[in-house]
């Protein structure tokens, strides 16, 4: 049953890193999954559920914004090459506060990180990196967390 | 208060049921395999999808082709795992995805095509008592089902918190289910796997209760002592115990030891200045500050931002909200955290903290004698606490 994997793949790893920190609260779920697009081309997909009532920040925030926008890293990998940027799907929302003259650009629900990646050549691997976010809902802020993921493309 | 009314009210009823029994017991070894054998209705062919941690703690994807719409796993585990089913197709469906206990035994599943979440598993006991939980569950879903469908497709932010404040109901009988299933199954793994999401809402005695009645074979296993850190981290953060010290430079590069403040009140606010609901309460505290500092005994605020990453934001924000008590960071390091290092020096993990705001305050003797954890009603609770130290 284990050679049955050459498969457009639609699952793939996700590993969750020890926090040190609550695993009480975990509003944001991760879903990590790979396409392939078309020769050599795969679509990465990152994508986050996040529990009603609370929100996730894009990772493009206003000048008067106070939240810690998305970080998505990818680890190097010679085999492979990014194209263009990492691009957000989902409905943004635009907050602001009159009172605290603050912005901010953030998601509820869903939302996927979408990236194009191209292999230089066929060859079997994974790309891996990782996402730093933070969340809030309106009573109180979660410290950020890393999640960590390791993508096969096959 | 409802809530902690409901807890007494489970703890008076179980605990006629006496101590757990013996753990030598029930202490017996689990296999360390499991077989996993199923059907899907309604459909012969395709690939499915199986995702689960092994013995190593590693994460597998393992895949079988259907036959006839049947299917078999094998694997190494050692300990009931959640694990995650789903059937190949072009388009994620939720409809045929599951989570599920697995547990090393041989188990079986019976499958519908469209509706995986009403798959019914045999063979692991872990899986029927999760799987009782979870029909409770729906039945107080299906009761609220409107109002939830409206809180999904509600666009609108304000809308939508005034939404939520009224599906506190639904929030609470959820909580209160897991609790009942906690006191009826007081050796589950499955109590042990949803207490992790309570750690934040239930009373620490209720916690720790919990927790010892889980018994030695839990207590062993990885989650287990997860379980107990966490708990142990909250008990010192928590009404009763000693302060632990700290001692770090402030905003200002002077030497602060928490230890210097004894003879006098201290009210220890966790903050950070990417947090929104904090930055609406820090006109309130400057109010209480200017208030109460000079009153009785006094009482001294230390600001405790988790602001490590990037300093001049958390510069800014103490200027810009003009905050005129001591600051000090956290101490977080996210590269010790990776690595699962312990860090003495980050003053969160002292108090196990797990949400921003939250205010520990602590009397002139260095003992915690409140916590307050968000900006909602616990903020009123610490309000009332002031007034009943120093006086209106």
């Amino acid at each position: 049953m284990r050679n049955v994997k050459k498969i457009l793949g639609i699952i793939s790893s996700f590993v969750m890193v020890a926090q040190g920190q609550s695993q009480g609260l975990n509003p944001v779920n991760w879903n990590f999954t790979s396409k392939k697009t078309g020769d050599k081309t795969y679509e990465i997909r990152l994508t986050a559920t996040i529990q009603s009532g609370w929100h996730l920040y894009s990772q493009s925030q206003p000048e008067d914004a106070i939240a810690i926008p998305t970080g998505i890293t990818f680890n190097s990998n010679p085999l492979l090459t990014l194209e263009n940027k990492v691009k957000e799907v989902g409905k943004m929302e635009k907050f602001h506060d009159e009172k605290l003259e603050l912005s901010a650009n953030q998601y509820s629900n869903k939302v996927e990180f979408v990236q194009v990646v191209k292999l230089k050549a066929n060859a079997k691997t994974n790309i891996s990196g990782s996402v730093e976010y933070q969340t809030c809902d309106d009573k109180k802020c979660l410290p950020p967390k890393t999640v960590n993921f390791s993508i096969a493309l096959k | 208060m409802n809530k902690i009314f409901m807890i007494s009210a489970f703890l008076i009823l179980f605990h006629s049921f006496g101590q757990p029994p013996n753990d030598s017991k029930i202490e017996q070894q689990y296999p360390a395999t499991f077989h996993l054998r199923g059907k899907v209705a309604g459909r012969n062919d395709g690939i499915i999808f199986l995702n689960y941690t092994n013995l190593q703690s590693k994460r597998i994807n393992d895949s079988c082709k259907l036959v006839n719409g049947s299917f078999s796993f094998k694997g190494d585990i050692n300990q009931p795992t959640m694990a995650y089913m789903q059937l190949k197709e072009e388009k994620r469906n939720e409809l045929n995805s599951v989570s599920f206990f697995l547990e090393p035994s041989v188990m079986s599943v019976k499958l519908q095509f469209n509706a995986f979440r009403n798959a019914r598993f045999s063979g692991s006991k872990t899986q029927n008592e999760y799987a009782k939980l979870n029909d409770s569950k729906n039945v107080i879903e299906k009761k609220y089902q409107k109002q939830l469908d409206s809180l999904r497709t509600e666009k609108d932010h304000d809308k939508n918190a005034e939404i939520r404040e009224r599906l506190a109901p639904y929030f609470s009988e959820m909580d209160q289910e897991d609790y009942e299933f906690f006191g009826k199954h007081p050796q589950s793994y499955v109590t042990m796997f949803v207490m992790r999401f309570h750690v934040v809402d239930l009373p620490l005695d209720s916690l720790e209760m919990f927790y010892d009645r889980l018994g030695a074979r839990l207590h062993q296993t990885n989650d287990g002592k997860n379980l107990a850190e966490e708990i142990q981290k909250l008990r010192g953060g928590s009404p009763g115990s000693m302060a632990k010290n700290f001692s770090v430079k402030d905003i200002n590069g002077s030497m602060l030891n928490l230890s210097d403040f004894k003879g006098k009140y201290v009210l220890l606010d966790f903050w950070a200045s990417w947090c929104v609901p904090c930055r609406k309460g820090n006109p309130h505290l400057k109010e209480m500050y200017a208030k109460y500092k000079n009153m009785g005994k006094g009482i001294e605020f230390i600001g405790v931002s988790d602001d490590d990453s990037k300093p001049d934001a958390w510069y800014k924000a103490v200027e810009k909200d003009g905050l005129p008590w001591r600051h000090v960071l956290r101490g977080l390091d996210m590269q010790k955290i990776l690595k699962g290092e312990h860090n003495e020096s980050d003053i969160s993990e002292k108090f196990g903290i797990h949400s921003l705001p939250t205010k520990i305050l602590i009397d002139p003797d260095g003992k915690i004698i409140g916590r307050y954890g968000d900006a909602g009603d616990e903020g009123e609770a610490m309000n009332k606490k002031f007034a009943e130290i120093f006086g209106e």
